[in-house]
């Protein structure tokens, strides 16, 4: 089967990594942190997202530096085969453990919200087709359909909060809990964050010209604000009681459900939930599949979609299948797997980075001698 | 030159039909034929201005003399092997025994409908003229709007049997150069026996012709196709068809109506956002409706939750039946009114309104709810008639969908569609152009319409050459052209 | 044919789609519809339940009503000793109709816990329970004082049921008050809900919904609030019809005649402190108690017994249309001042008094300096009971806790720590009153 890639620009990078910056974190995660850290857990939020943001940067230095290059090469030329390799399979495994996470989280709120006590086999009937399509389909239609639904995406989410503010009626207490139970709250809920090493993934498939980075930092700080806003809200909504509501961006809308003579207004939320769901495993496998492409080059991409399929219907078949498993996975599991996104990958930028400038000067130096 | 053999023969290339007419002449001993057929041409303009100035000629003829001597302009000198197309095209050919030459004069003539207001896309303030079946008529229409020496009319037979002219016209200096080559060399490796319309061609030069999208823009009207051809598109004008294609093609065209061009542009854009909702309406309407039904009772608010359950309480069939039920009778009904003669057209509305609608509801063999969902989305459908073939087809689906998955599943085929249509690109325009990719500058006239005066650039969503509508510096080139020449 | 089957082939999405149809499309066609198999609960009540009857079906108190029970309590006829709870579910069950009337059985299900005499009540009515449009839950008093938090969880953890549902609690069982409730209206249990709610959400400016009352119980002051309502009225009139047969079940729609003097009536504010009911107030109580929170705006302000220049022995009521709280504190030796700054904006809506005769100098809608003086003290008055009522029960409701915590969180702590039990901090704290008063 013919996979088309073709490049993304510098609107559609920008949405992607808007989209992303969403996945897991305005559904459980809301509830887990003010849980863990009360009110000040927002401030954790802040300062991951930070980091979140800083991976962006290191990309576009990196791009910058390497504007046609690809990050495989970028490795190989710097750290050798072995590397490179090494990279990818961590990558691999990094978005394939993201999209269990994601589907478990998702699939619980399907199951529990809106349809009832369906099987696991008609959600991933819903969305393997859909997502392998999109993979399938290439980079450019899975931007250009980001695009297309990004109105509706960003329309729902305005709505959502201008909705949720007018079920504010909490007041939290404020500074409650110590330095150290945020920070270590912050740590446990890692899991959701470091998704925007993807855009190394895509390196090469991305086009930005010049003037346009502004762009994609703009979509990112978008996200951030709105899913600290998201956040903000649900937590000032549900204070103490914040336990009981799992799903955040849909809780936020419970207090107006019945919206006037409109009657229930939550299935908005559904819909925000149910789309971002769509692309960010469409994301995930998109990353999947270029990674494994690095990793075995001879073999044909169908069978990275076919290896992600098989893998990811295995896990969430067999092993994670409630909320509570769910939880745990990517309270005790999936933290760890952040230090790849956050401290390694980082670390073998910088270098690569430095070592590029120093290579450089040299080639200066020699010249000049000549 | 045997002219009485030659007549024969050709005759006989035409088995003798009816309509082949022929006469001789000897004058002095020079014999002159004449062969066309009756049936397409002007038989005045002959006896009159072609077969009684050499009859009543007295000397000896030759071919150059019988030249001069006929009136119609449109003389040709052919070789033999044209002799036939020429007789075909509504030509008469003349044969002159004193040489080896042959004449050819074109008196086509043949009953054709004046330009009417197109049933189509009717306006209610703007032009009402259409185009005709008659494709001279219709480069006429076109000439009519454009004074202009960039305006290029190329010809192109199509149909190993029809031999179907096909005009490709376009502003030379507006439209792509890329395109028109890709249109040309489509055009050229076209393998049928035979073009009886518009229609035919769509399909054979379009890049994905499995594809269920449209993805040749169609018109009736020729200021549509003239606003078309300013933004840099190519027409293909096809003889016998009313209908003018043209590329590139995307999808918001069909969005746009002559009407929104002729009236305010605040309610042009009012009427864009109807036609979207409406689009939206028709696609996932029933879909939605048997989700909600089957899947999430739980979702629907309570007051409609009630209504609908009451009503649909003492109705046979499941949900998914019902639907399916009263969209296929709605289909019937739309068949049987477009075969049916206009006056019969009536009492189809009323056996499928009253008889058929009211008394299934009355009898509780069909919901109300039901009969709502389906009528609302069957007419919106036809807020876009253009499309009405292809979202008809996508509301079967969704409806399948809706019935299968529910919600999530609905969804998913909406992403799913909107993935395939942006994976379609023809004549290099991306069909969801310009929402996906997004092109700020065109979607003046998108989904939202502003002033004329504000639209100053060409779209950028397909090829073309200026960047701005009136580029100075190609009417500057054109002006210095002009002035060489006088 | 060829051409489809080669499409069909070369595209995975046909493939997909042909799946789907096999699996799911073919079984839509059989599919009912999801409210066929549901029976939508729009009204929830709990009432605590004898054991002498387990087995046995109980009359749920409407002429035409009767309660479940038989069929279904073998497991809970071995477990005499333990707690049980009946569940009376207010349901929608439609019918085939073409007129704007709903139909409502009331259905009733023993079991130990709340959600097995759930399940209990679905096997009688032959459907599945559906709560995800519930509108409010109603609980008897007797569960409310000895043990509501025992099957509180159930409510806490049930994804279906909003936390906007209103909770309430009723002065009889809660059977009898659905029952009652529902006859108010024959014509729509919607209209019934919102009867209830409207109740619940004005008579004590109480929102008294599930999220509010967690949302008290599980923070700092761990102080829940819970409305109590009654639907009484004189002797039912109510004609008994034929019931629907099935045993179970009271019809609601067009069959049962409202008796006219029914209605819900006012009762009081459980309020609830650490899992336990700590008090009722009733209507004044809550007035006063409602001075010092924020939230709340009362409807009217009578002030007794008044005179002045134009006034003699009169009673004046005062619309209040605006009210805002400002809490300014200071700690002085260490002890929190919380100075309570009300600022009312009134209007004259009534004037009573002993004459009968309206002055002929007063302007309709002028408050006097007088009559402004006299409210101030009126509504000191009752904001200083509010917070004795506080005090007394040792319930934070107007969450002082909180205001204290963000003012100063250090200084409150070390006050808190000062005290020999810092439950009791309501009563060390010094409270200065001040009101504004301002004329619409």
């Amino acid at each position: 089967m013919r996979v088309i890639d073709r490049n993304l620009n510098a609107w559609q990078t920008g949405i992607l990594i808007f989209i992303l910056l969403f996945a897991n974190k305005i559904i459980v995660l809301p509830s887990l942190l003010f849980e863990g850290a009360g009110l000040e857990s927002i401030f954790m939020l802040v300062f991951v997202f930070m980091f979140e943001i800083g991976l962006i940067w290191l990309f576009y230095i990196l791009k910058k530096r390497y504007p046609n290059k690809s990050f495989a090469s970028v490795l190989q030329k710097h750290f050798g085969e072995g590397v490179k390799v090494l990279f990818f399979a961590a990558f691999c495994i990094f978005f394939l453990s993201k999209a269990v996470l994601l589907y478990n989280v998702t699939y619980i709120f399907f199951r529990n919200l809106i349809y009832k006590d369906t099987s696991n086999f008609l959600i991933l009937f819903c969305f393997l087709p859909i997502i392998n399509h999109l993979a399938i389909s290439g980079l450019r239609a899975l931007g250009r359909t980001a695009q297309m639904f990004f109105p509706v995406i960003a329309g729902i989410l305005i709505f959502c909060l201008v909705v949720g503010i007018f079920g504010i009626d909490s007041r939290p207490l404020l500074f409650s809990n110590s330095f150290e139970s945020v920070v270590l709250t912050g740590l446990r809920h890692i899991a959701p964050f470091g998704d925007m090493i993807f855009l190394f993934a895509f390196m090469d498939k991305i086009e930005v010209k010049k003037g346009q980075w502004k762009v994609i930092f703009s979509f990112a700080g978008a996200a951030t604000i709105l899913i600290v806003a998201v956040n903000l809200i649900f937590m000032l909504s549900y204070t103490y009681t914040s336990f009981m509501h799992p799903y955040a961006i849909f809780e936020i809308m419970s207090f107006v459900k019945e919206f006037g003579g409109l009657g229930r207004i939550d299935i908005i939320s559904m819909v925000l939930i149910i789309v971002f769901a769509y692309f960010h495993l469409a994301i995930y496998l998109k990353t999947f599949m270029l990674s494994f492409h690095q990793i075995f080059p001879k073999i044909d991409n169908i069978y990275s979609i076919l290896t992600f399929d098989f893998v990811f219907v295995v896990i969430v078949t067999f092993f994670i299948v409630n909320l509570e498993t769910a939880v745990v996975y990517g309270e005790q599991i999936l933290p760890w797997i952040a230090i790849f996104s956050f401290l390694i990958l980082p670390v073998f930028v910088f270098v690569a980075l430095l070592s590029g400038r120093r290579k450089k000067k040299t080639k200066f130096s020699l010249e000049a001698a000549e | 030159m045997d002219v009485d053999k030659t007549i024969k023969d050709f005759k006989k290339k035409l088995h003798n039909s009816v309509d082949v007419a022929d006469r001789t002449l000897d004058k002095n001993g020079v014999k002159i034929g004449f062969i066309y057929l009756k049936s397409i041409t002007d038989n005045a303009i002959f006896s009159e201005n072609i077969f009684e100035p050499v009859a009543s000629f007295q000397g000896e003829i030759s071919f150059e003399m019988l030249k001069s001597f006929v009136r119609p302009n449109d003389v040709s000198e052919i070789e033999q092997s044209e002799v036939l197309k020429n007789i075909l095209k509504g030509g008469v050919v003349i044969f002159i025994s004193n040489s080896e030459k042959i004449l050819a004069i074109d008196i086509l003539k043949y009953n054709t409908r004046a330009p009417s207001e197109p049933p189509t896309s009717p306006v209610i303030m703007g032009p009402r003229e259409g185009f005709t079946e008659d494709y001279k008529t219709n480069i006429t229409l076109l000439r009519r709007r454009f004074h202009d020496e960039n305006l290029v009319l190329e010809s192109a037979f199509v149909g190993k049997q029809t031999k179907t002219q096909i005009i490709v016209a376009y502003l030379h200096g507006v439209a792509d150069k890329k395109v028109i080559a890709e249109l040309k060399k489509r055009l050229k490796n076209i393998e049928i026996d035979g073009i009886v319309d518009s229609y035919y061609l769509l399909s054979l030069i379009t890049s994905r012709p499995n594809s269920f999208l449209k993805q040749v823009g169609q018109s009736e009207k020729p200021d549509i196709v003239a606003a078309k051809m300013l933004e840099g598109r190519v027409a293909i004008i096809v003889d016998n068809s009313p209908i003018v294609l043209t590329v590139p093609f995307v999808f918001l065209e069909d969005l746009q109506n002559s009407n929104d061009y002729y009236t305010n542009f605040t309610y042009s854009t009012l009427i864009r956002f109807v036609r979207v909702a409406a689009i939206i309406l028709a696609v996932l309407g029933p879909g939605t409706y048997i989700a909600l039904q089957l899947f999430h009772y739980n979702i629907l608010p309570f007051k409609y939750l009630i209504t609908i359950a009451d009503a649909t309480q003492q109705v046979p069939f499941t949900p998914f039946i019902e639907l399916l039920f009263i969209s296929l009778l709605f289909q019937v009904l739309y068949e049987v009114s477009l075969r049916l003669p206009s006056y019969l057209g009536l009492a189809t509305s009323v056996v499928g309104a009253l008889i058929l609608g009211d008394t299934g509801v009355k009898a509780g063999l069909i919901s109300p709810p039901a009969v709502i969902v389906v009528a609302i989305a069957k007419i919106a459908l036809y807020t876009i008639p253009e499309q009405a073939s292809q979202i008809t087809l996508l509301q079967y689906i969704f409806m399948i969908i809706g019935a299968s998955l529910g919600l999530l599943g609905l969804i998913g085929g909406m992403i799913y569609f909107v993935a395939y249509a942006n994976t379609v690109e023809n004549f290099g325009a991306p069909y969801l152009a310009p929402l996906s990719p997004f092109i700020l500058s065109d979607n003046k006239d998108g989904v939202f319409k502003v002033p004329l005066d504000k639209m100053k650039k060409m779209p950028k969503s397909f090829k073309n050459i200026p960047t701005e509508r009136i580029d100075e510096k190609r009417l500057l080139k054109n002006e210095e052209k002009s002035n060489e020449s006088d | 044919m060829r051409f489809f089957c080669k499409q069909f082939f070369k595209t995975p999405m046909f493939l997909v789609f042909a799946v789907m149809i096999v699996l799911y499309g073919f079984s839509a066609l059989a599919k009912p519809a999801e409210i066929n198999q549901y029976a939508v609960v729009t009204a929830l009540g709990i009432d605590k339940a004898e054991n002498s009857d387990n087995g046995e079906g109980t009359s749920t108190g409407g002429a035409d009503s009767v309660a479940f029970g038989g069929n279904i309590l073998s497991d809970v006829e071995s477990a005499q000793d333990e707690q049980l709870y009946e569940v009376t579910l207010l349901t929608f069950i439609p019918v085939a109709q073409q007129n704007f009337t709903e139909k409502y059985k009331v259905v009733n299900g023993k079991g130990r816990s709340v959600s097995e005499a759930i399940d209990l009540a679905a096997l009688n009515i032959g459907r599945e329970i559906g709560l995800s449009h519930l509108k409010i839950i109603v609980l008897s008093h007797e569960l409310v004082e000895t043990g509501l938090f025992k099957f509180l969880d159930y409510l806490l953890r049930n994804i279906q049921i909003s936390s906007s549902t209103k909770v309430v609690a009723t002065d009889e069982p809660a059977k009898e008050f659905l029952e009652a409730a529902q006859k108010l209206d024959n014509e729509s249990s919607i209209k019934v809900a919102e009867h209830i709610m409207f109740n619940s959400d004005y008579i004590y400016s109480t929102e008294s919904s599930l999220e509010t009352f967690f949302k008290g119980t599980f923070g700092p002051t761990h102080v829940g609030l819970m409305a109590c309502l009654s639907a009484k009225g004189k002797e039912e009139q109510t004609t008994p019809t034929a019931s629907s047969g099935d045993g179970g079940s009271s019809d609601g729609g067009g069959q049962a005649q409202s008796s006219p003097d029914e209605m819900i009536t006012q009762c009081h504010v459980y309020v609830f402190k650490e899992e336990n009911l700590v008090t009722k107030l009733g209507e004044r109580d809550m007035k006063r108690v409602n001075f010092v929170i924020g939230d709340y705006n009362n409807g009217s302000l009578v002030v007794e017994n008044f005179s002045d220049d134009h006034f003699q022995d009169a009673n004046l009521t005062f619309e209040i249309f605006d009210k805002s709280i400002g809490y300014k504190i200071v700690y002085q030796n260490g002890i929190p001042v919380v100075n309570i700054d009300t600022s009312l904006t009134l209007r004259l809506s009534e004037v009573e008094q002993n004459t009968g005769i309206l002055q002929e100098n007063v302007e309709l809608f002028v408050i006097t300096p007088q009559a402004i003086k006299a409210v101030e003290k009126k509504v000191k008055t009752s904001m200083a009971e509010g917070l004795n009522i506080m005090r007394e029960n040792q319930s934070d409701i107007a969450d002082f806790y909180t205001i204290l915590h963000n003012d100063n969180r250090i200084a409150f702590h070390n006050f808190l720590d000062s005290l020999e039990n810092p439950d009791d901090y309501l009563d060390r704290i010094v409270f200065k009153l001040s009101v504004r008063i301002y004329a619409k």
